[in-house]
């Protein structure tokens, strides 16, 4: 099947069924409200959401999934612009030009540059995302297992790299979050490990009380903290949403520009929104003639991180759909949803589940034009929504984790994984160390197991196997460069160090 | 001292070491159940390791978690515990509505002014997620279907 065509059948299926429309639907919806409302981010509302779409088919769980990831971002802006508060981390940056055009009363013009921004990239994304997933999967149909391995080491060693705190704590975490993953039943011998006799943990522990816990209880206790009660400083009125010409001709470079950063950092392992939006405002302020602008209400500020943000959400689809491979922990949360689902996302998607592959590719498309209904008209509501006092909304978002996690297993013992895992979140955020790789790892990590071992196996233990073949052997060798980069960069400092405290002796 | 994660991510990495290596290790020509993870452990272990003679120390405890908010913390863990071991017992609608009564109380709300935004939540919830094909326990009020 060709793109034409496959992208023909794809809007069949979710144009032909009113519930795929539906869910379509509900994802962007629940997503902007996710985006909207701080306190719960994309992660935590999938997990929540992950055992409610048990009952429908795999391609509606994932376009609800999926749609609740962009339209966060979508979202996120809203409480960046007119609370200065983000609602997203993808949003943080959006934030310091965004609340100056509030400020000076231009809130609409932030909003609707934010928006139409947003559904620029977002349906670019999507066009390189349809045109490169399908050669990518086909491509990848000829990895075999060190391939595979070394895509999953490369994957997290540069998210670890990538990622925005230490790298050596981010890389402790994703260890932890691999051997932790072990838990359960080995895949070849059947045998339990470190199950100690609890028939609960001979299927592993679940991916869903570890993110909800690490993502929504970990934040909901660090807020628990200081909150009695935050009053919101909300811009209620805001008028004027389209963009004046002027207006226009200050944001399309930085939208156009933001649409091609967030699109290949979004691709790379632990690029995704976040890092996008940052690079753009960034390079937006580099390629300005008036940089002094930013900062006091540039709308270049919040057309480019707000492009970039949806674009690298779409980008980091791309290794998902084609080679199978999460780049980032929303897509590793996708990733299990797949699973669950009994589809394995990948090179073969395209083959065994065409629907569902070109389902999910027409439902971005869709996803963005209603996204855009969603954002500039109905702005009010969400302005609306941003007034209800966080004292109402946080035993809300703590009965939405209890019974998502409940509701996995219909089991209490996922109750207290989910509160384990949330005291750890809350624990190790307090010493800089992030969630996100340990998720990731966690996610990664059969994947891991299962390809090492294949390999061995047919190399015969011999290691050599994973560089006498020309894919997994670059792949290593980017790998090795990494850790070399790394190494270098500690013993660099290391020396700094030492010669201070030489020359203070 | 280096920071609590830190020794706590040491002993992890220890005891599963010593537990993959109990479960076999195999040979690189057929691995055993242990093998990966004894790499990833002893890969964890040196990281750990390293930290801990290196690092400086990081944020003191005290700092890292101020008395009166941890005061806070520490209710609302007991508070999700007790909610776990109540919910089969008593049912979700009951043991929700002691949860969001006491976390509205938690959060400043007078304690009668809570009972109604508590009832609210509660019911809500129990139909939005029973209608979205959610099995609640429903506990001693079982009869009351």
């Amino acid at each position: 099947m060709g793109i034409f065509e496959g992208l023909l059948f794809g809007f069949k299926s979710i144009l032909g069924d009113p519930y795929n429309l539906f869910f379509c639907f509900a994802g962007v919806l629940i997503g902007t409200l996710v985006g909207v409302l701080p306190g719960l981010g994309p992660v935590g509302a999938m997990g929540i959401l992950i055992p409610f779409t048990f009952h429908t088919t795999p391609l509606q769980s994932i376009v609800m999934l999926a749609g609740i990831y962009y339209g966060a971002m979508y979202g996120g802006s809203t409480t960046s612009i007119l609370v200065r508060i983000p609602g997203e981390a993808a949003s943080v940056i959006t934030v310091i030009d965004g609340y100056q055009m509030a400020l000076q009363g231009r809130a609409g013009p932030a909003l609707g540059i934010a928006a139409i921004g947003s559904f620029i990239a977002g349906t670019i994304a999507v066009v390189a995302l349809t045109l490169v997933s399908v050669p990518l999967a086909n491509a990848a149909l000829h990895f075999g297992p060190p391939e595979y391995f070394a895509l999953v080491c490369a994957g997290l060693f540069t998210f670890a790299c990538v990622g925005q705190g230490s790298t050596h704590k981010a890389l402790m975490m994703c260890l932890a979050g691999i051997i932790l993953a072990y838990i359960g039943l080995d895949p070849v011998y059947g045998s339990p490990r470190f199950a100690s006799g609890i028939p609960e943990l001979y299927d592993g522990i679940g991916i869903v009380p570890v993110a909800m816990g690490l993502f929504g209880i970990s934040e909901l206790l660090e807020n628990a903290e200081k909150v009695v009660e935050q009053k919101r400083d909300v811009f209620s009125k805001v008028r004027n949403i389209w963009p004046t010409v002027r207006d226009w001709m200050q944001a399309r470079g930085a939208i156009l520009r933001g649409s091609v950063i967030g699109l290949c950092l979004g691709v790379l392992p632990g690029g995704g929104a976040v890092l996008s939006s940052f690079i753009s405002y960034s390079i937006e302020k580099k390629v300005s003639k008036t940089p002094e602008r930013f900062g006091k209400g540039a709308i270049e500020g919040v057309a480019g991180p707000e492009s970039a943000n949806n674009s690298g959400a779409m980008g980091a689809l791309i290794p998902l759909l084609a080679l199978g491979i999460p780049p980032n922990v929303v897509m590793a949360m996708l990733f299990s949803a797949f699973l669950i689902h009994g589809v394995q996302p990948g090179p073969l998607l395209l083959t065994d589940h065409p629907d569902v592959f070109w389902g999910i590719l027409a439902s971005f498309y869709i996803g963005n034009i209603m996204l855009l209904i969603l954002n500039l008209p109905l702005i009010g509501m969400w302005v609306q929504i941003l007034k209800i006092p966080y004292k109402l909304l946080f035993p809300i978002l703590f009965v939405l984790c209890l019974v998502g996690a409940y509701s996995v297993n219909h089991s209490t013992f996922d109750i207290y994984i989910m509160i384990l895992f949330g005291i750890f979140g809350y624990i190790i955020r307090k010493y800089g160390y992030e969630g996100a790789p340990f998720i990731l790892g966690f996610v990664l990590a059969p994947l891991l197991e299962d390809n090492f071992r294949q390999s061995l196996l047919m190399s015969n233990g011999n290691f050599l196997i994973f560089l006498s073949r020309p894919i997994s052997c670059t792949v290593l060798i980017f790998v090795f460069v990494l850790v070399l980069l790394g190494l270098f960069t500690f013993f660099k400092r290391w020396r700094e160090k030492y010669n201070q405290f030489k020359e203070k002796a | 001292m280096s920071d609590i994660v830190n020794i706590f991510l040491f002993l992890l990495a220890i005891f599963f070491a010593i537990g993959a290596y109990r479960l076999g290790l195999g040979s690189p020509e057929a691995p055993g159940p242990g093998f990966v993870i004894f790499l990833a452990s002893m890969v964890l272990l040196i990281s750990s390791a390293h930290r801990l003679q290196f690092s400086k120390g990081d944020i003191p405890l005290r700092l890292a978690f101020p008395r009166k908010g941890l005061k806070r913390v520490l209710l609302i863990i007991i508070c999700l515990l007790l909610y776990a071991k109540l919910m089969p017992v008593a049912g979700y609608l009951l043991s929700t509505f002691i949860l969001t009564w006491f976390l509205l109380f938690l959060n400043g709300i007078k304690i009668h002014r809570a009972v109604v935004p508590s009832v609210i939540i509660s019911l809500l919830s129990w139909y939005t997620f029973v209608r979205l094909g959610c099995e609640l326990p429903e506990g001693f009020i079982d009869f009351l279907r």
